[in-house]
C-alpha cells in the first residue's frame, strides 16, 4: 500500500532546451528517413520489394500520419530504378470493330506509330487517287467496259439490224422498251398501220413479236455480262489499290520489324485500305455528308469514317518518361481506376468507336505503382470490386457499369484486356483494414503486405534530436519561420501532451504540421522573425479557446450552482468522479457526482445508467467488477443481503468506459460503512476484482477539469485528485495545474490499491484482516463488513423482509 | 464576234428534263449557266408522239429488263408513266433551281421530239438538250461505269464547237464563261475547213479566248459529219458540248445521233 502525493516535477515532463545545440531549425539538417516508424518502414520496403503476385501493400495508421508521404516517397525512390513500362495503343479490329486490338510497344513508339498512321492515311489520300487516275488504269478500265459494251451492242446491233431490215425501231418507254413498226423515224399510227395491206400487217405482226423474243433473251443475258464486268473491274480496282498502298505500307512496315503485333497490323491495314480502297478517293466525301435537318450523321461501326478507321489510339505513352510510374488516384471511381470508353451524343443516339477508349488509373500506374485511398475506393459503386478483379486476372479489363450491370443492350466497345503488372498500395485507417481482413476473403489474397503505421515513439533525448530535425523539415516543405530551441521544446511538450504520455511523442505529421502552422501565424502576428515558445504556446490556447465553448458553460454552470459539484466538507455515499467529453477535436474533464445508496436486499448492485440504457458496455462492466469485488472482500463466506444503487448525478447523456470504477467502490463503501467523504478530493481510476486501482485515459484533461471547478471558488490548500499510480507517467499538466500543486494549493494523489483511497477519502484506515480474518475495529472496512453482516442475519431470519431495511 | 458580257442578255434558257441518271447534267449545266447569265430557267418535259402512238398498235409487248414476259401497253398506262415522270422532271427542276436561287418554270411538250424540232420549238437564247427521243441505238444499254475513279471537278472537259460566225463566238464565249465557273478543261473544235482557212479560224478562236482569258485546246476536226464530231469528242473525255443551234454539223439526224453517241448534254447557243 503506498499513497504518492506527487511532487510538481513528476505532473509534467519537461523538455529542456539546453539539452539542443542549434540556434533555430534552420541550423538544422532536413531528416532523410522517417522516425518513429520502424515497421512500417520495413513493411513497405518488403512490399514494395517482392515481385509476386498477391504482395499488394496496405498501409493502415490514423488519417495524418504520414502514410502516404512515406509510401510515395518509398515508391518514388523504387520506381526511379524500374524499367519504363510500354507504351499501349488501341487500333481499329478490321474483323470485329466493336473488339479493338491493343499494341504493346517500347515507350514512345506509341507516339510515332500514331503520328506514322496519320501520315500513311494522308499519304493514302493522294496515292490510291493518283493510281486510280492514271492513265494505266484508265487504260485498262475503258478496256473491260469496252469490251463489255462491244458485247452488247454486238447483240443489240445483231437485234437492231433486223429490226432496221423490217423496218422496225427499238423504243424507250417510261418502264421498259418496245419495237415498233416506223416510217421516217416516226411509229406508225393505228389508222396508217390498218391502212396496210393484211398481209403486211400480219407480217409486221410475226417480225415484231421474233423480234421481241430476240430482245428479251439480250436483255435477260446482260445482268450476266454485267456481273462478270462488274467482277473484273473489282479484280483491276484490287490490284490497282494494292499498287499503291502496299508501297506505303512497306515502307512504314520497315520501321517496325523488332514488332511481330505491329506488323501483324500495318498488315491488316494494307488488306482493308485494298479491301475499302473507295474511302480514299474523293467521290467517297460525298457518302459522308449525309445529313438530317442540316445534322451531318455519323457512321456505322463498319462504315467508319477513314480518319477514324486507321487511326491510332496512342493509350498510354511514356515518351518522356524515366522509370516506373507512381500513380496516386485521388478520385478512384470505377471509371477512373479501370479507365472508360466515352461516347458523344448524336442526334440521342450515343456513338463511340475506338478511339475514344480513355486510361484509368491502373493503366497509368502500368508497371509501377499505384496508391489509392482504401476508403474511397470502398465508397465508390463498384470501385473496390473492379480493382480485385484486375489484380486477381492480371488484367484491365474496360467495361462501362452499364454493361455490368446489364443495364443497357446497346452495342458498345470490349476493348482487348491489357495485361496488368502493378503495384497497389492502398491507404487507410486500421479498422479498414482489419475490417476487409476479417470479410472479404479476397482481400487477404490479393493485399498480403500490411504496413502499420504508429502514431506515437518513445522519447528520449536522441528520438528529440531527430524530432527537432523533423520539425525543421517541415518547415521547410511548409515554408513557415523557423523555430527556436525553447519553441522546438514546446512543440515536443505538446506533442507529449497531445499523446497524453509524458514518455513519447507524435508521430502524426499533420498535427504536428498544424501546430507548426499556427505557431508561425501567430509569430508572424508578433512581428518575429522566428517562432519563439510564446507563439507555441499562443497557438495551443487560441486553438482551445476556439472549441472550449461548452467547457465553459459548463463551469460556469458549475459556479453558479446549476451543476451540483461540492468541493469542499464531507458527504457519505457521495465521490467526486471525474468523466471526459471528447468533443472530437477536443476533450475536456469536468468532476461529476456519483453517489451510491444501500439497503438490505438480494444481492444487487443496480447500476441506474445501465438501468435507463445510458451507460455503456465497457461502464456496466466496471460496475460488475465492482460488484465481484464487494462480494469478494467482505463475508466471503455468506451470500450478500445487498441492494444498492450508483448514479451519476446530473448526467443525461450516455456514459462509457470504467474510469469510474473506484469512484463508484468508493461511494458504495461510503454508504455501507456511513463513512463521509472527503468532496475536496476527485476520483478516478478503474478498480479490478483484486481492488487494484488500475490506469485511465484522458488523466490530464480530469485532473484539469476538477483543478479549474476548485481554482474557481478558490484553492483551499486540501483540495486534489486521486489517479492511479499508474497514470504517473502520463501526466503533463498544465502549467496553472503544476503552479498551484508547487505552491501547495493543490495536489495529485496516486494510488495503487482501493485500500490506498479509502484512506484518502474517508481518514478511516481501510484495514486488513487479523488471523481471525477480521477486520480491525474502528477500520472502514470493518464497518462495511459489519453493516452487511447485520443485512444477512436480518435476511437469514426474516427472509420475506428483503428489501425493507434501508440506510 | 463579242463577248458573252458585251451581248444582248441572256434571258432564258430552255432545258430538256429526263429523269434518269444521265438526264441529271444537262440541267444542272443549265443551272449553273442560269446562275452565271442571271436568266430564267424554263425546263421542258417531253412527251414523245411516237410514244403515244404505242397504244395503238396492240400487237406490241413492253419488254422490261427485270421482267421475263412482255406487257401490252395501253394508253391509260402510259398517260400515268408518263404523268409521274413528268412530276418527278419538275421537282428534280425545282431542287435544282432553289439550290442555286435561280427563278424557273416548267412545261410538258408533246410533240415529234427530235432534237431539231426542239431546237426550233423554243426560242431560248440557250437551250440545254439531253437524250429526248424515245428511238434509241444500241448505246442506251451502256451501264454506269462501276470504275472507281470519276473524274473530279477540276478534270471536268466542256468541249465547243467553233464556227467563223456570230453565233460561233457566242457558243465559244458561252464555253469559256462555263469553263471558268467549273473550272473546266476546254476544248476548242475547229470544223473541217479548206486548208488555206484553217489558220484564220485559229486565230478567231484563240481572239476570244484571250479576251476571256481562257486556256483552251484547239483540235483541228478532219471530218464533217457526226460521226467526226463524236470522234473527236468522245477522245476529249468531254462532259458538255456547246455549239451554236445552227450549227450544219448538228442538222436533223446528226444531233440526235451525239445526244445519243456522246452520252453527254448538248448546249445549243443562238
Amino acid at each position: 500500500m503506498a499513497v504518492k502525493q506527487l511532487a510538481p516535477e513528476r505532473l509534467y515532463q519537461r523538455c529542456d532546451p539546453e539539452q539542443f545545440d542549434f540556434t533555430t531549425t534552420e541550423d538544422l539538417e532536413d531528416l532523410s528517413d522517417v522516425i518513429g516508424q520502424p515497421r512500417a518502414v520495413e513493411a513497405v520496403r518488403f512490399g514494395i520489394g517482392i515481385l509476386h503476385k498477391g504482395y499488394n501493400l496496405f498501409a493502415f495508421g490514423p488519417t495524418g500520419s504520414g502514410k502516404h508521404a512515406m509510401v510515395q516517397r518509398y515508391a518514388t525512390d523504387k520506381a526511379k530504378s524500374g524499367e519504363c513500362p510500354p507504351d499501349w495503343c488501341y487500333v481499329n479490329n478490321f474483323q470485329q470493330p466493336h473488339k479493338p486490338r491493343i499494341l504493346s510497344m517500347p515507350a514512345g513508339r506509341g507516339i510515332q506509330l500514331e503520328q506514322d498512321m496519320d501520315q500513311l492515311v494522308e499519304d493514302l489520300h493522294d496515292a490510291v487517287p493518283a493510281v486510280f487516275d492514271s492513265d494505266e488504269y484508265r487504260t485498262h478500265s475503258q478496256a473491260i467496259e469496252d469490251e463489255f459494251n462491244e458485247r452488247k451492242e454486238q447483240a443489240l446491233g445483231e437485234l437492231q439490224s433486223k429490226a432496221d431490215e423490217k423496218h422496225i425501231a427499238l423504243m424507250r418507254t417510261p418502264s421498259g422498251f418496245t419495237l415498233a413498226p416506223v416510217r421516217e423515224e416516226e411509229v406508225l399510227s393505228s389508222d396508217e398501220f390498218e391502212k396496210l395491206p393484211a398481209e403486211d400487217r400480219k407480217r409486221i405482226e410475226q417480225d415484231t413479236e421474233k423480234l421481241q423474243e430476240r430482245l428479251r433473251k439480250v436483255l435477260q443475258q446482260i445482268p450476266d455480262w454485267q456481273k462478270e464486268f462488274h467482277d473484273r473491274i473489282a479484280k483491276l480496282n484490287r490490284e490497282i489499290a494494292a499498287s499503291a498502298v502496299l508501297n506505303l505500307v512497306n515502307t512504314l512496315r520497315s520501321g517496325y520489324q523488332a514488332l511481330p503485333a505491329v506488323i501483324e497490323y500495318l498488315d491488316a491495314v494494307a488488306e482493308d485500305v485494298v479491301a475499302n480502297f473507295r474511302h480514299f478517293l474523293p467521290q467517297e466525301e460525298e457518302k459522308h455528308g449525309l445529313r438530317i435537318f442540316g445534322v451531318e450523321m455519323a457512321q456505322r461501326d463498319d462504315d467508319m469514317q477513314v480518319d477514324k478507321r486507321y487511326k491510332v489510339n496512342a493509350f498510354m505513352t511514356h515518351e518522356d518518361q524515366d522509370g516506373a510510374p507512381v500513380i496516386y488516384e485521388d478520385y478512384p471511381s470505377y471509371n477512373n481506376l479501370i479507365g472508360r470508353v466515352e461516347h458523344r451524343s448524336e442526334l440521342g443516339a450515343l456513338i463511340t468507336d475506338f478511339t475514344m477508349i480513355r486510361p484509368g488509373a491502373l493503366h497509368r500506374a502500368n508497371g509501377g505503382y499505384l496508391i489509392v485511398d482504401a476508403l474511397k475506393v470502398l465508397m465508390q459503386p463498384f470501385a473496390w470490386d473492379g480493382l480485385k478483379r484486375a489484380l486477381q486476372a492480371a488484367e484491365v479489363r474496360i467495361e462501362s457499369l452499364a454493361q455490368l450491370m446489364s443495364v443497357v443492350s446497346t452495342v458498345s466497345l470490349e476493348p482487348e484486356p491489357i495485361p496488368l503488372n502493378v503495384k497497389v498500395i492502398l491507404l487507410g485507417e486500421p479498422h479498414i483494414y482489419y475490417l476487409l481482413s476479417m470479410y472479404d476473403p479476397e482481400f487477404n489474397e490479393l493485399f498480403k503486405v500490411a504496413v502499420d503505421f504508429d502514431y506515437r515513439m518513445d522519447r528520449t533525448p536522441e528520438s528529440q534530436q531527430l524530432y527537432a530535425r523533423l520539425i525543421g523539415s517541415l518547415i521547410r516543405v511548409e515554408q513557415l519561420r523557423h523555430l527556436d530551441r525553447p519553441a522546438v521544446a514546446r512543440v515536443i511538450e505538446h506533442s507529449a501532451r497531445l499523446l497524453e504520455d509524458g514518455e513519447k511523442l507524435l508521430t502524426h505529421t499533420r498535427s504536428l504540421t498544424d501546430i507548426l502552422r499556427e505557431a508561425d501565424y501567430w509569430a508572424a502576428e508578433q512581428q518575429h522573425e522566428t517562432v519563439s515558445a510564446d507563439d507555441v504556446q499562443h497557438a495551443v490556447d487560441t486553438r482551445i479557446y476556439r472549441v472550449d465553448r461548452i467547457r465553459e458553460r459548463m463551469q460556469e454552470e458549475i459556479s453558479r450552482g446549476t451543476l451540483l459539484i461540492d468541493t469542499t466538507g464531507k458527504k457519505t455515499g457521495q465521490v467526486n468522479g471525474l468523466s471526459v467529453l471528447d468533443m472530437g477535436n477536443f476533450m475536456f474533464g469536468r468532476p461529476t457526482r456519483i453517489t451510491a445508496r444501500a439497503r438490505m436486499g438480494d444481492a444487487d448492485v443496480v447500476d441506474i445508467e445501465r438501468e435507463v440504457e445510458l451507460g455503456g458496455p465497457i461502464h456496466s462492466k466496471g460496475v460488475f467488477i465492482l460488484s465481484a469485488l464487494l462480494g469478494a472482500r467482505y463475508l466471503p463466506d455468506r451470500p450478500l443481503a445487498l441492494s444498492a444503487s450508483l448514479v451519476f448525478e446530473q448526467s443525461y447523456g450516455e456514459i462509457e468506459g470504467d474510469s469510474a470504477s473506484s469512484a463508484e467502490f468508493f461511494a458504495l463503501l461510503s454508504a455501507l460503512a456511513d463513512a463521509p467523504v472527503d468532496q475536496s478530493l476527485a476520483v478516478t481510476g478503474s478498480v479490478n476484482q483484486q481492488g487494484e486501482i488500475q490506469p485511465i485515459g484522458g488523466v490530464n484533461e480530469k485532473i484539469e477539469g476538477f483543478f479549474d471547478v476548485c481554482n474557481m471558488r478558490g484553492l483551499t490548500g486540501d483540495q486534489g485528485v486521486i489517479i492511479p499510480a499508474t497514470n504517473i507517467k502520463h501526466l503533463m499538466l498544465r502549467e496553472d495545474v503544476r503552479e498551484a500543486v508547487a505552491a501547495g494549493k493543490f495536489a495529485i494523489h496516486a494510488i495503487d490499491t482501493v485500500d490506498d483511497g479509502i484512506k484518502l477519502l474517508t481518514g478511516l484506515p481501510a484495514g486488513k484482516r487479523n488471523k481471525k480474518g477480521l477486520f480491525p475495529k474502528g477500520s472502514l472496512n470493518r464497518r462495511v463488513e459489519d453493516t452487511l453482516g447485520r443485512y444477512s442475519h436480518v435476511m437469514r431470519d426474516h427472509p420475506s423482509s428483503g428489501g425493507k431495511g434501508s440506510h | 464576234m463579242t463577248p458573252l458580257n458585251e451581248q444582248p442578255p441572256v434571258k432564258r434558257i430552255t432545258v430538256t428534263l429526263d429523269v434518269s441518271e444521265s438526264g441529271r447534267a444537262p440541267l444542272e449545266t443549265a443551272v449553273r449557266l442560269a446562275a452565271i447569265t442571271g436568266a430564267e430557267l424554263e425546263g421542258v418535259f417531253v412527251e414523245d408522239i411516237n410514244l403515244m402512238r404505242l397504244p395503238g398498235l396492240p400487237f406490241l409487248r413492253e419488254v422490261r429488263p427485270w421482267s421475263i414476259s412482255g406487257e401490252q401497253i395501253s394508253t391509260q398506262r402510259m398517260q400515268r408513266e408518263l404523268r409521274t415522270l413528268a412530276r418527278r422532271a419538275e421537282q428534280m427542276l425545282e431542287h435544282a433551281a432553289r439550290e442555286l436561287g435561280v427563278p424557273w418554270s416548267f412545261q410538258v411538250w408533246r410533240g415529234h421530239a427530235a432534237a431539231a424540232t426542239l431546237a426550233n420549238a423554243f426560242g431560248a437564247e440557250i437551250l440545254s438538250l439531253g437524250r429526248v427521243s424515245s428511238l434509241v441505238s444500241s448505246r442506251v444499254f451502256a451501264t454506269t461505269r462501276p470504275v472507281a475513279y470519276q473524274a473530279r471537278e477540276t478534270d471536268t472537259a466542256i468541249s465547243v464547237l467553233f464556227s467563223d460566225s456570230e453565233q460561233g463566238g457566242r457558243a465559244l464565249a458561252t464555253a469559256c464563261s462555263l469553263a471558268r465557273d467549273m473550272a473546266a478543261r476546254l476544248t476548242v473544235m475547229l470544223p473541217a475547213v479548206e486548208p488555206q482557212d484553217v489558220q484564220a479560224l485559229k486565230e478567231k478562236a484563240i481572239v476570244v479566248l484571250r479576251r476571256h482569258e481562257q486556256e483552251a485546246r484547239l483540235v483541228q476536226m478532219t471530218g464533217s459529219d457526226a460521226q467526226s464530231l463524236v470522234r473527236v469528242a468522245g477522245a476529249a473525255g468531254m462532259r458538255l458540248l456547246v455549239t451554236e443551234a445552227e450549227h450544219p454539223l448538228l442538222q436533223l439526224a446528226g444531233l440526235d445521233q451525239c445526244l445519243e453517241a456522246l452520252f453527254c448534254p448538248v448546249l445549243l447557243v443562238r
